[in-house]
């Protein structure tokens, strides 16, 4: 039975379409990641979850149980908040304590269970402190505890690490990461972050305008997204995307003025009853060779140390970014190779990828 | 450095010019009957209780040449005014906090009409609803009744404690009660055990503000009352005779009304800081 299950979920403030229709089904101990830009509706999923927002339409389950118009109270769901929301008035021993003096649990029971959680964090000497005196590093890990400490269904998280700064966001991912491995708790985490979505997450949920674009592991969404945007959200730089023309003859495209090729790889094309279609490709996967098909320009290059990142124009204006660490040149007309085994295609009415099977036969 | 001078001059002529009075009315309240008319104005001067002892009618040889008759009626009226303005304070804020908190976190139809409707209370002059409210209160036998000028005064305070709580609790995250939320606990614990500990400076500028208003009022506590429930105010305006004004004993008055509001001030002072320069320092 899944641990979480979200049943055609729909939200709208007004006129304005926040979430349409979602479906998710989440098993117990996964590390679920919603990935998409700001203003998708990944977050105001997260807070119907939480009961801190009324659906419009569509229902929730925990364990199987219809929890749609549940207080959040009653959930037994926790919530990490991007801004942390430790309550200021309160010590970080009486902020971590706070959910169980909820459940009125006794004393003593109380102290076990935060020194249990303190502990485990490793923030004893912070316990009589107050929040403003924190680090932010610090706030989340205390932020942390709060939901910890109730041993709660599922674990909700806000964009976490987005209050701190960088070294520490790859610290507290390792933390968390930790944290999911040790308790084995079901999380549903929500980020605009790409890294944070593929180093966390057992299953990524990638969302965009209020719709679920794809839900795969990190690996899947990397390397056969399911549509154009997907496949240029995912991944930094992102893919690459030409625009190809058949020609009608044999395996030949036109990508460019005057600019054609063909490849065998591209037979499977021309048994589709379109014409234009667009190849996506990573740019770990474009090499500058001799023997390539398509021409190009070096515009700029960013030598990174372990690779160096080149911007390409071809013909046509499009610019490639490649990354490739053998070649040493820096400038002037080049020939891309492309490994045609890790390519995707998309068609370009609506910019669906077409499928292996579709690809085999 | 001279900048330092002159921001220290600048304060000096401030403070001069808002303490002056209240050490006019404190100096006059301790001057004996010549003194107080003496000019130059006599900065050194032989103290004297006396007008105190007239104020309370503490029967001395010297108080009885005063010709001050019968009981003090100085005392019971500045219970009433501790009474009424206090109670009022109480329930305006009371009030206001929770109508704020509604307004602050929920989505209330029409709620820029209902707060403008909220403030428009406090636009009319008092003198013009004066005659209404007298008419009014005598048909509910609410004349001269503690419990009548509490009503007022709370309902005059209410749209000020309103609009001001507002403002402070809009500052504070609601990500706070939500988190109290998803802890375990109702709308309303979270509410007392989060927001409130939060809101305390707000609370304590805008009783302080109510209080004072209440305090002061003259006109309504004027008309509306005449024994029972008579506050200090006109109390105090009433001592002006028609032969000649005694104004050594409405200083004293005037002085020991202002103990309770002194008071107050300094006891909620840590609060306050904070809810006095609100808006004007952004963290």
């Amino acid at each position: 039975m899944e641990k979480v299950k979200v049943d055609n979920l729909y939200k709208s403030f007004g006129e304005v379409e926040a979430v349409k229709h979602i479906n998710l089904s989440i098993e117990e101990g996964q590390f679920v990641v919603i990935l998409g830009p700001s203003g998708c509706g990944k977050t105001t999923t997260l807070r119907m979850i939480a009961g801190l927002e009324q659906p419009t339409a569509g229902d929730i389950f925990v364990e199987g149980k219809k929890v749609t118009h549940l207080h959040a109270s009653k959930r037994d769901i926790a919530f990490v908040f991007q801004s942390f929301a430790l309550y200021p008035h309160m010590t970080v021993y009486q902020n971590i304590s706070f959910p169980l003096e909820a459940q009125r649990l006794s004393r003593p029971e109380i102290k076990e269970r935060v020194m249990n959680v303190v502990e485990f964090l490793g923030i004893e000497p912070l316990l009589s402190l107050k929040p403003k005196q924190l680090s932010s590093g610090d706030m989340q890990k205390v932020a942390l505890g709060r939901a910890m400490v109730r041993r709660p269904k599922v674990f909700l998280m806000d964009e976490p690490l987005s209050g701190l700064d960088a070294k520490l966001r790859e610290e507290m991912r390792a933390e968390l990461k930790r944290l999911h491995i040790e308790i084995n708790a079901t999380t549903i985490y929500v980020t605009h972050d790409q890294i944070e979505a593929m180093s966390m997450a057992d299953t990524i949920v990638v969302m965009n305008d209020g719709v679920i674009q794809q839900i795969g592991s990190p690996q899947q969404v990397y390397m056969e997204p399911e549509n154009i945007f997907v496949a240029n959200f995912i991944g930094s730089p992102g893919m690459n995307f030409l625009p190809l023309v058949y020609t009608g003859k044999n395996t030949l495209f036109r990508y460019g003025p005057d600019q054609e090729f063909s490849h065998p790889q591209l037979s499977f094309l021309t048994q589709i009853d379109q014409k234009e279609f667009i190849l996506g490709i990573r740019p770990e996967y474009v090499q500058i060779s001799p023997s390539g098909l398509m021409n190009g320009e070096i515009i700029s290059v960013e030598p990174l140390g372990y690779k160096n990142v080149y911007a390409v124009e071809l013909p046509g204006g499009i610019r490639f970014m490649v990354e490739d660490m053998r070649t040493e040149k820096y400038s002037g007309q080049v020939k891309l190779q492309i490994n045609w085994k890790k390519a995707c295609f998309f068609t370009k009415n609506d910019e669906l990828r077409i499928k292996w099977s579709q690809k085999n036969g | 450095m001279e900048k330092k001078v002159w921001k220290g001059i600048l304060i000096a002529v401030g403070l001069a010019f808002f303490l002056l009075p209240i050490y006019w009315i404190i100096a006059t309240s301790f001057k004996q009957w010549p003194d107080i008319f003496a000019i130059p104005p006599k900065f050194v001067f032989r103290g004297t209780l006396l007008n105190y002892m007239a104020l309370f009618n503490i029967r001395l040889e010297e108080v009885a040449k005063f010709g001050q008759v019968g009981k003090s009626l100085f005392l019971p009226r500045f219970m009433n005014s501790v009474v009424i303005a206090g109670v009022s304070t109480l329930l305006s804020i009371t009030l206001g906090t929770l109508t704020a908190y509604a307004f602050s976190r929920f989505k209330v139809k029409g709620e820029g009409d209902l707060l403008f409707f909220i403030l428009s209370t406090r636009m009319l002059p008092p003198i013009v609803v004066g005659i209404p409210f007298f008419v009014l209160y005598r048909a509910l036998s609410l004349l001269d009744t503690k419990i009548g000028l509490i009503l007022l005064y709370m309902t005059f305070n209410l749209s000020f404690s309103v609009w001001l709580m507002k403002g402070f609790l809009d500052e504070i995250p609601k990500e706070y009660e939500e988190a109290a939320l998803v802890d375990g606990y109702t709308r309303l614990e979270a509410f007392i055990k989060v927001i409130l500990p939060q809101a305390l400076s707000g609370i304590a500028a805008t009783a302080v503000f109510c209080l004072i208003t209440a305090w002061n009022e003259f006109f309504f506590a004027l008309i509306l009352t005449s024994e029972k429930a008579r506050t200090a105010p006109p109390s105090i305006a009433a001592i002006q005779g028609s032969s000649g004004t005694n104004w050594g004993q409405i200083a004293s008055g005037v002085t020991f009304f202002l103990i309770p509001v002194v008071v107050f001030t300094f006891l909620v002072k840590k609060y306050l800081a904070r809810g006095l320069t609100f808006g004007v320092i952004k963290h």
